[in-house]
């Protein structure tokens, strides 16, 4: 792998852009600061909801009527609620699930994006189908989307989790059967042409550059400039490691971006993945990316030997050969690594940072959810030390 | 003063558990979850507030001693600034009425001469200060997943002392 610091000793210093983020993320990002001042975020109720589905199915030329709304559970980042639909609708919009943002969430992400993406992937791999999107919130003050409900579950009935699915443990069988789904859903999104998918409002990394790289740190880091609340200096120490080691991406190709177990429904009876959900953090960069997010400890479980399983389900080793077979990509073990100090980076960025921020200032509709999950800033930051330890000893 | 505030919270503790959950609406998914995140954060909260004081304490000394046993900076004049910066950060926080506080000030500082050690310092003295921030955040990151060990995120929980054992310095 060249490095930003091989690169640097033929290049001057100003070749790294600090500033270079997508546009469209760093447009919403910095609406959000503006948003925050407007104050603590009440939660919507199920009337205010069918009221304001009404506005968008007149505004939208839709011929139906929204009725049962109600609240769904789960959701750290947005409100959803499922209702269902009457009226001249096809029958894949005969129930539907509204994705709407409150005020401030763990992460600050774009519907117009998810709703280009769902489009973009619809047939390639199962997702929800998109009925329609407000990316401005004008019908009911926040963005929002408005998809087919798909049935399913996040985790076997059998087995307790933790908020968004994490901790769910898969049985042999299922584990087995949804594995190679798993990680064949994986390397389909990989293969999407993403430039003839009208993604509109993403920007694409060019390719035999740092600028995958640069643009994922770039975007965390000025996340923590403007909402970082406590010190954590081993924030700053990974953040000068990765400007140092930011790594050429050949290839960009279209990434998930939260590619793990809470995020995708499955038919137990058939062992079946039937959707991958919460596609707000799709973006175009380096496939090592989504890779390298399955090591994150957070996202599975060690077996009694000490081995880890991705969301219990199978090792990294199996994960990084089936992905190759399928793809016939090579994993390379230094960008990997960086990509697992971005993915600690950025996971700690979101607890620590936006998570504490939206608690703080009470603009969520899970304030209490968001101060809780800011604990997990403890064990992400173990695992952010002994990534680095290799690297500074 | 009287009521202890660990009373005060353990009466409100039992009252929700008791009382107060029971007749949540259980059609009312947002507010079921809500209910667990709430109990579980008050009973860490009974649990840590007769410790908040020393646990901030315990942090706050280690990270002042780490700063104390930095080596002298060496670099341009963003790096030398940093320093100036981080020396004052620590000599406010003689007696500090508020550890916390002082904490995060002391470590805003530090990642100020971090980020500056990159840009212009000389690399032999980056990479001591990186270790030695290295090995400080090692240290932090164990006392925060002791501390936080019953929000029930652990990784390895086995592995770690009680919150009552890390505050003591076991």
């Amino acid at each position: 792998m060249q490095t930003q610091a091989q690169r640097l000793a033929q290049e001057p210093v100003a070749a790294i852009d600090r500033d270079a983020i997508e546009p469209r993320l760093l447009e919403i990002l910095l609406a959000k600061q503006e948003r925050r001042k407007l104050g603590p975020y009440i939660p919507r109720t199920a009337p205010d909801i069918a009221e304001g589905l009404s506005v968008l199915f007149a505004r939208e030329g839709i011929a139906a009527q929204a009725r049962g709304v109600r609240r769904m559970g789960g959701g750290a980042s947005k409100e959803q609620f499922v209702f269902d639909v009457e009226g001249e609708i096809d029958p894949a919009f005969a129930r539907c699930v509204l994705r709407m943002d409150p005020r401030e969430g763990i992460i600050e992400t774009c519907r117009r994006r998810e709703a280009q993406v769902l489009r973009a992937v619809a047939g390639v791999v199962p997702v929800p189908p998109v009925l329609t999107e407000d990316g401005d919130g004008e019908t009911m003050g926040q963005p929002l989307m408005v998809t087919g409900f798909v049935g399913g579950v996040t985790k076997p009935s059998d087995s307790g989790a933790g908020p968004s699915g994490l901790k769910a443990r898969f049985g042999e069988s299922l584990g087995a059967a949804l594995t190679s789904q798993f990680i064949g859903h994986l390397a389909a999104i990989h293969a999407v042409d993403y430039r003839a998918a009208g993604l509109d409002d993403f920007a694409i990394p060019r390719p035999e550059t740092t600028d995958a790289a640069l643009w994922q740190v770039n975007y965390w880091t000025r996340v923590r400039a403007l909402e970082e609340t406590d010190s954590l200096p081993l924030l700053t120490l990974a953040e000068t490691w990765l400007y140092d080691h930011l790594p050429v991406c050949e290839q960009p190709v279209l990434l998930h971006g939260d590619y793990r177990v809470g995020n995708f429904l499955f038919d137990e009876d058939r062992q079946e993945i039937t959707a991958l959900l919460d596609w707000e953090l799709t973006h175009i960069g380096d496939f090592h990316e989504d890779l390298a997010y399955s090591f994150e400890p957070l996202f599975g479980h060690r077996d009694a030997d000490g081995v880890f399983h991705v969301g219990s389900m199978f090792t990294t080793e199996h994960l990084i050969s089936r992905y190759e077979a399928l793809t016939g990509r090579t994993v390379n073990p230094a960008t990997l690594h960086w990509y697992r100090v971005l993915t600690s980076y950025k996971l700690i960025a979101m607890n620590h940072c936006s998570s504490i921020i939206a608690a703080r200032d009470g603009t969520n509709h899970q304030n209490a959810l968001l101060a809780f999950l800011a604990s997990c800033t403890a064990g992400m930051s173990d695992t952010l030390c002994e990534l680095l330890s290799g690297e500074m000893a | 003063m009287t009521p202890d505030p660990i009373i005060r919270l353990a009466s409100v503790v039992q009252t929700l558990e008791h009382v107060v959950v029971p007749a949540v609406d259980s059609g009312n998914l947002l507010a079921v979850e809500q209910c667990g995140v709430v109990l579980a954060q008050l009973r860490m909260l009974e649990r840590h507030m007769p410790l908040i004081g020393a646990y901030h304490a315990l942090c706050l000394t280690d990270l002042l001693g780490v700063v104390a046993a930095l080596p002298p900076v060496e670099g341009g004049p963003a790096a030398v600034m940093a320093r100036r910066e981080l020396a004052e950060a620590c000599a406010q926080v003689d007696d500090p009425a508020d550890p916390r506080l002082a904490f995060h000030r002391v470590g805003r500082a530090l990642e100020g001469l971090v980020r500056a050690m990159a840009q212009d310092g000389e690399p032999a003295v980056q990479r001591a200060i990186d270790a030695a921030v290295l090995a400080f955040s090692i240290r932090q990151a164990r006392r925060a997943r002791s501390w936080f060990q019953d929000a029930g995120f652990d990784h390895d929980p086995d592995s770690l002392p009680t919150v009552e054992a890390m505050v003591a310095g076991n």
